[in-house]
């Protein structure tokens, strides 16, 4: 065991403050401002210093943690507690308290989290001047953040699916930002409905893993998941402990952050019980595809990504963090974090990477295909989560988190440059209605050039070394997804440039359109960017994208090994303890397991690796010549041949017809079945049954004695008589 | 037969009865109906008090004094209305009230 | 008779003398009448507070604040009330919205004052009665005692349709709880075949119930279901629901959907589990099916409404199925969702009422055709639409979800009765939730800005006295979804007890199942036999 003398507590301890920081500023800004309206325009400066704020504290968490290697080997982290959220059924019941779970993995996702969304709200703060819901938007950013903190940094299951349905409600939000614009308000239904179908598969998972497991949170549930892996794998007598950790039931109350090292307290017992019980074995089989189906949902992959490409209808700086850089990652996250579980479930992650390699490819079609250019972006989003997918389904947990890690730069500074266009042609996107803007605006001409650069995989970018990794290691473990993750590579890099080239190059010709703070305007005349036509952005929204564009470019090489690092020591990696090619496993089980050695598994990632950066280099920088060639030098002759592949070129610029298909074989359906229910509510059962049949059985039992009631008195008496005489021959009869 | 038994004051009750159900049945001046309901009563009270001595306790006497009290309010009320309804339709006639028919 | 024992009675008696009182005030003075019956709810609210203080926390799962006088000696009726945590929290939310529910319809009531006011404290006194009842006869006398005055505000106050509203409302619920009367009475007659003296004791009855077959539990299960059902209301008797909601006052539907449908579930968990558990046990799938369709029938009904009223009234049918699924899961987990669940939709539904109300004392029309993007003219009022929509949808932090997330919790970990199936289609009512939420608010809050003819009135956002209305129920909102855990801890010894004698007879199950094979019939034993301690 480690000596972990340069872990912090203390400094670890600070990151109970860094939800609550722009909670505050949610507070602040949604009702102090909401309130007092002349303070309205320092919205911004409240979020931008609550979310600066938590990103230096998680800057402190990281520090305090030490070095990751450091840190432990053996997986250990750091629980913060806060407080006692949900608990019932006594001391085996269902435990789930609001508390966060440290490791380098949640570093690595609160840097970038934190690190972006500043970046971004700074970006905002100049995009969103002059728009009446100043305040509002900044409120939901605000809300964002926290949602989105809590979702990384959540100890146990339950409140990461609070951060999860939170950061759905923000993005809703912000997506219907411009309420009064049906599309957005459809868009922003969307999201949240086909989200809401993930989270359904994500609820009843969770509780799929407390039946199994008995618990929620991350330090008791992932190292029994591993030692049931182990014991999958070896057979139950092989006798490897559980690492059980036994919680105190002190009053955790704003606790202390203690550090947790899993201990084997305890053999085989729960591992007994679930290999002894079929309902459970099947459960483990199952839970990992629910869980998937809530990343899916939330990660826009086949067959839930219909909601993203429709969330660009939110303003950019939203569609940049929410859409591209930070929440979409989230299903990523979630399966990296709870690899152990799905290294369970036989074909689960094999399930992981299809899907993902699949949407990567289709995604990337339809990418090709769009002149909208946020929409280029949202599926080239889908297609880049896809690889992520694809990463963590073969066990590239270090190649899904670094892609993760490198995207949310790159990608956050393609949308802002696009909203920077956006914003200069007064909401113009359509591509086709501009172009050779390089001459206005040659700062964001560059850079985006220095997004699109990384997101082609242009050697020695950021995105060349995580894309990388993962195609290499997916090339050793399934190779048809690899080389169909070649292909997306090269497909990317074509759109990619098609989009640049197109934007940028060629005569300057654009055509300006009339939004005005996201609403169609009816006075574009009185408009600023209407007499200034294109223009550059200030500073105040450039110096981010600076910074975003010095990471897209030098993140590759620097953080590398310390993405690995960090990645590998948390549950994540730990999570490969069996696995062949890692190093860990080798450390901690080669007495165990002697047949494996180094070289053995080390030689075909090396020649895969080696193959992989060979193809995309040579392949991305050609695929940017042709894009060059047919979108800046021979713009016809792209169209001739767009023109030649007409049906196909339909069908892209279709999205494949999936909504469509959606809305015939699941809305339509579920709309008549409302109205057909409506209906049978109100004709059959309310209508025949009550109205009818209760309601009318009475009165007609009543109208069947009128002759008898001919309202004489004479008549009632006899019928009183008659009944009198009835009663007391069946009492005589009764009695005799 | 010298001596008066249970029976024949049940008898007398009891023909006291039909009369009072035979004539509210048949009349129709609503004071002769009347009349016979308070007839139905007391063929009853005879009942009661037959029995309240043959039992030889006196609940079934003071029972009688309740039901000619009641009697005697109810007569009163009952009379009323007689009168208020023949102000309303100058008859006595019970066929001239049947808004009850069903 | 300490002073604590006195709080339960004047919780009943302040609210239904005082109301009664108020009808001594002069013609004509709406505005004394609405200031006062506003105080004595306060009161009541304020002495509720004092019966947490005294009540003992620490022994939540007993009864306390016990009153116990005779009544009806000759029958053994006895005016006894006394509450438990389950009991309590119930009481509580009713004294919470009554004074929202008062502020709330100060401009919405304009004629007859004294008489609105005087029916809702009458109501309150009812509901807190049957809360508190421990005693059979004065459990089913408040129990019925609250249709009156609904009936009333109804039948006055209501909407166009208000008369055979009431009418359908009184009736339906009535028949029903007719049926319930003739099952728990059916009990106290079955104590005295014991031996035992005639009482309406429900402690004593419970014991009594466990001596019944299981044939004899299965009729008082069917009799019990036949009025709580209807209360509920549980498919497919719920039609009454969705009309009484559209012609109630807002008012009446605040507390109609806050308090009066949770008696249903609340007389489920006090009689049916405890008092007909092998039947119980035998038939919650049956119930849980009913409950599940019920879940997913309403919520694709909503999905169709273009009044938002009625969308309202008929999610309220989706989430009481919730609860009724969770309390047939007989585990803590279950249950325990399912009494929370009974507080959040009070407070979540309620708020949405007033929600709607404001918009119709506004537009005099809840019609979503004629209404659309109101967040641009009523931010305020917007929020809190929003807000309470999405505790309605049960979103993770507000109140919503701890039930909801119990309930389906407890029918998946409940293995041995319900199980993984029904929480699957159970969740599936949360994507319908979803759907039908936001498409409300889609049409209502957002989209481009069209307002019904307001005949030249101008239209302005939330007043003070509003927002005062709705501020408390959205603080609860999140109290209640944040920090739960005051609730969930005092639920869970009461609950235990609710659920002990369908606990032993599970555990007999298990035993039994292996010895006649394959299928154990339930009605081969008595639950008394299950329960060494009862039967003493």
């Amino acid at each position: 065991m480690h000596t972990l003398a340069a872990t912090n507590l203390d400094l670890i301890n600070l990151a109970k403050w860094i939800p609550l920081l722009p909670l505050i500023a949610l507070v602040i800004n949604g009702i102090v401002l909401g309130a007092f309206k002349p303070a309205r325009k320092f919205a911004a400066l409240v979020t931008i210093l609550a979310v600066g704020g938590s990103f230096a504290l998680s800057v402190a968490v990281w520090l305090g943690m030490g070095s990751a290697s450091e840190f432990t080997s053996e997986q250990a982290f750091v629980i913060v507690r806060a407080f006692e959220w949900i608990h019932i059924g006594g001391f085996d019941g269902f435990r789930a308290d609001v508390s966060f779970f440290i490791d380098p993995l949640t570093v690595i996702m609160l840097l970038t989290v934190t690190g972006v969304g500043t970046l971004i709200a700074i970006y905002a703060s100049g995009y969103m001047a002059g728009d009446p819901g100043y305040h509002r938007f900044f409120a939901y950013i605000g809300l964002f953040i926290f949602a989105m903190t809590i979702l990384v940094m959540a100890d146990n299951l339950l409140l990461l699916f609070l951060g999860w349905e939170g950061v759905g409600v923000s993005s809703y939000l912000l997506i219907g930002y411009y309420y009064r614009k049906p599309s957005a308000v459809a868009a922003a239904k969307k999201a949240f409905i086909v989200n809401r179908v993930g989270d359904f598969g994500f609820a009843l998972g969770l509780m799929g893993v407390f039946l199994v497991f008995g618990a929620v949170q991350y330090d008791r549930v992932l190292p029994e998941a591993e030692s049931v892996y182990w014991m999958q794998e070896h057979g139950l007598d092989d006798g490897r402990g559980i690492f059980s950790n036994t919680i105190d039931d002190a009053d955790p109350i704003f606790a202390d952050a203690e550090l947790v090292i899993p201990n084997i307290v305890e053999v085989g017992k729960r591992e007994a019980e679930i290999f002894g019980s079929d309902l459970k074995k099947t459960l483990l089989i199952i839970i990992p595809f629910l869980l998937m189906l809530g990343a899916f949902g939330k990660s826009a992959q086949l067959p839930l990504h219909v909601w993203l490409p429709d969330a660009m209808e939110g303003p950019t700086p939203v569609s940049a963090l929410i859409h591209a850089a930070t929440m979409v990652t989230a299903g990523v996250y979630m399966i990296a974090r709870l690899l152990p579980i799905f290294q369970l479930s036989e074909y689960a992650l094999y399930t992981v990477a299809i899907v993902g390699g699949v949407t990567a490819l289709f995604a990337a079609t339809i990418a090709l295909c769009q002149y909208d250019i946020k929409r280029v972006w949202a599926y080239s989003t889908v297609s880049q989560l896809g690889y992520m997918f694809l990463g963590v389904g073969v066990l590239s947990t270090v190649g899904g988190v670094f892609h993760l890690f490198t995207h949310a730069f790159f990608k956050a500074l393609l949308f802002l440059t696009a909203g920077s266009v956006m914003h200069a042609l007064a909401g113009q996107l359509d591509m086709r209605k501009m172009s050779g803007l390089f001459r206005k605006m040659p700062v964001t001409a560059i850079l985006m050039l220095i997004g699109c650069l990384a997101l082609a995989g242009f050697p020695y970018t950021a995105g060349y070394y995580s894309k990388d990794l993962i195609l290499a290691e997916a090339l050793v473990a399934h190779p048809w997804l690899g080389w169909m993750g070649i292909a997306v590579a090269l497909i990317t890099a074509f759109y990619t440039f098609r989009l640049w080239f197109r934007v940028f190059t060629g005569p300057t010709e654009y055509e300006m359109s009339n939004e005005h703070h996201g609403y169609p305007s009816d006075h574009a005349h009185d408009d600023d960017h209407a007499h200034h036509g294109p223009h550059e952005m200030p500073i105040l929204m450039n110096a981010p994208l600076v910074i975003l564009a010095i990471g897209a470019i030098t993140l590759g090489f620097l953080t590398h090994d310390w993405v690995k690092d960090m990645v590998e020591h948390s549950t994540a990696g730990a999570a490969r303890l069996s696995e062949p090619h890692s190093p860990a496993h080798h450390a901690a089980h080669v007495e165990v397991d002697p047949h494996h050695t180094d070289t053995a598994h080390h030689d075909p990632y090396h020649a895969a690796h080696k193959l992989v950066s060979t193809i995309t280099k040579i392949g991305s920088i050609s695929m940017i010549l042709l894009a060059g060639y047919f979108f800046w030098f021979n713009r016809k002759a792209a169209e001739r041949i767009a023109s030649a592949f007409g049906l196909i070129k339909r069908f892209l610029e279709n999205k494949w017809y999936v909504d469509e298909l959606y809305h015939v074989i699941i809305v339509l359906p579920l709309r008549v079945f409302g109205w057909l229910f409506y209906l049978f509510d109100r004709l059959i059962i309310d209508g025949l049954v009550v109205d009818g049949l209760l309601r009318y059985t009475p009165r007609l039992a009543g109208e069947a004695q009128t002759p008898l009631a001919r309202g004489v008195l004479q008549g009632f008496a006899v019928v009183m008589a008659i009944g009198v005489i009835a009663v007391l021959a069946f009492v005589m009869y009764s009695v005799l | 037969m010298e001596y008066l038994t249970l029976n024949h004051y049940l008898l007398t009750g009891a023909i006291l009865f039909a009369l009072g159900v035979i004539g509210f049945a048949t009349r129709r001046n609503l004071i002769v109906m009347f009349l016979c309901t308070e007839m139905m009563f007391q063929g009853v009270a005879v009942t009661l008090v037959a029995f309240s001595k043959y039992h030889g306790n006196l609940d079934g006497q003071s029972f009688v004094i309740f039901v000619l009290t009641i009697a005697a309010a109810e007569a009163a009320l009952a009379l009323g209305l007689v009168v208020y309804l023949f102000r309303r339709k100058q008859t006595l006639d019970a066929e001239a009230w049947s808004a009850m028919k069903g | 008779m300490d002073n604590a024992s006195l709080i339960l009675p004047l919780l009943v008696l302040i609210p239904l003398l005082c109301g009664f009182a108020m009808v001594l005030l002069p013609k004509g003075r709406g505005d004394i009448a609405k200031v006062m019956a506003l105080g004595i709810s306060t009161g009541v609210f304020v002495l509720s507070l004092f019966a947490c203080y005294a009540f003992d926390w620490s022994r939540a799962g007993d009864m306390q604040l016990v009153f116990n006088s005779p009544w009806v000696d000759a029958v053994g009726v006895r005016a006894h009330l006394a509450v438990d945590s389950i009991s309590l929290h119930l009481v509580m939310l009713t004294t919470f919205l009554m004074p929202i529910t008062i502020l709330g319809s100060f401009k919405a009531v304009k004629e007859r004052h004294t008489e609105f006011y005087l029916w809702l404290l009458v109501l309150q006194a009812a509901m807190i009665g049957v809360f508190c009842a421990r005693d059979l006869i004065l459990f089913y006398i408040c129990f019925e005692l609250t249709l009156v005055p609904l009936y009333f505000l109804i039948g006055i106050f209501g909407s166009a349709n208000r008369s055979w509203a009431s009418i359908k409302f009184f009736i339906f619920t009535l028949t029903g709880s007719v049926f319930t009367f003739a099952g728990v009475l059916y009990v106290a007659w079955f104590n005295t075949t014991l031996g035992n003296m005639w009482t309406f004791d429900i402690a004593t009855l419970y014991e009594a119930a466990l001596q019944l077959s299981g044939t004899q539990q299965a009729w008082v299960l069917v009799a019990l279901l036949c009025g709580f059902a209807v209360k509920v209301p549980l498919f497919p008797v719920h039609t009454w629901l969705p009309l009484a909601h559209t012609e109630a006052p807002t008012s009446g539907s605040v507390i109609l959907a806050g308090v009066l449908l949770k008696l249903g579930t609340y007389g489920l968990l006090r009689f049916a589990l405890p008092m007909a558990p092998i039947a119980v046990v035998e038939y919650a799938p049956v119930i849980a099916v009913f409950s599940i369709i019920g879940i997913i029938y309403a919520a694709l009904v909503c999905w169709v409404q273009e009044d938002v009223k009625k969308l309202v009234a008929y999610s309220s049918i989706s989430h009481l199925g919730f609860c009724v699924l969770g309390m047939f899961a007989l585990n803590v987990a279950g249950v325990g969702g399912s009494v929370m669940y009974m507080i959040n939709h009070g407070l979540s539904t309620g708020a949405l009422f007033l929600c709607v109300g404001m918009i119709y004392e506004r537009y005099h029309t809840r019609d979503m055709n004629a209404m659309s993007g109101l967040a641009k003219r009523l931010p305020i009022w917007a929020t809190f639409f929003v807000f309470f929509c999405m505790a309605s949808v049960g979103l993770p932090g507000l109140n919503g979800f701890v039930g909801e997330f119990l309930t389906i919790l407890g029918t998946f970990t409940a293995t041995d009765v319900l199980g993984i199936g029904y929480a699957a289609a159970a969740a599936l009512g949360l994507i319908l939730a979803a759907i039908y939420i936001l498409y409300m608010v889609g049409r209502v809050v957002f989209g481009p800005v069209k307002e019904p003819d307001t005949h030249g009135e101008k239209v302005k956002d939330l007043s003070t006295r509003e927002i005062g209305t709705l501020l408390p129920l959205a603080v609860m909102c999140i109290v209640l979804g944040v920090y739960p855990t005051p609730w969930l801890r005092s639920l869970e010894p009461a609950i235990e007890d609710v659920i002990r004698p369908a606990r032993a007879v599970l555990a007999a199950q298990d035993v039994k199942a292996p010895q006649v094979d394959g299928h154990v019939s339930n009605f081969e034993f008595r639950t008394s036999s299950l329960l060494p301690e009862a039967a003493q």
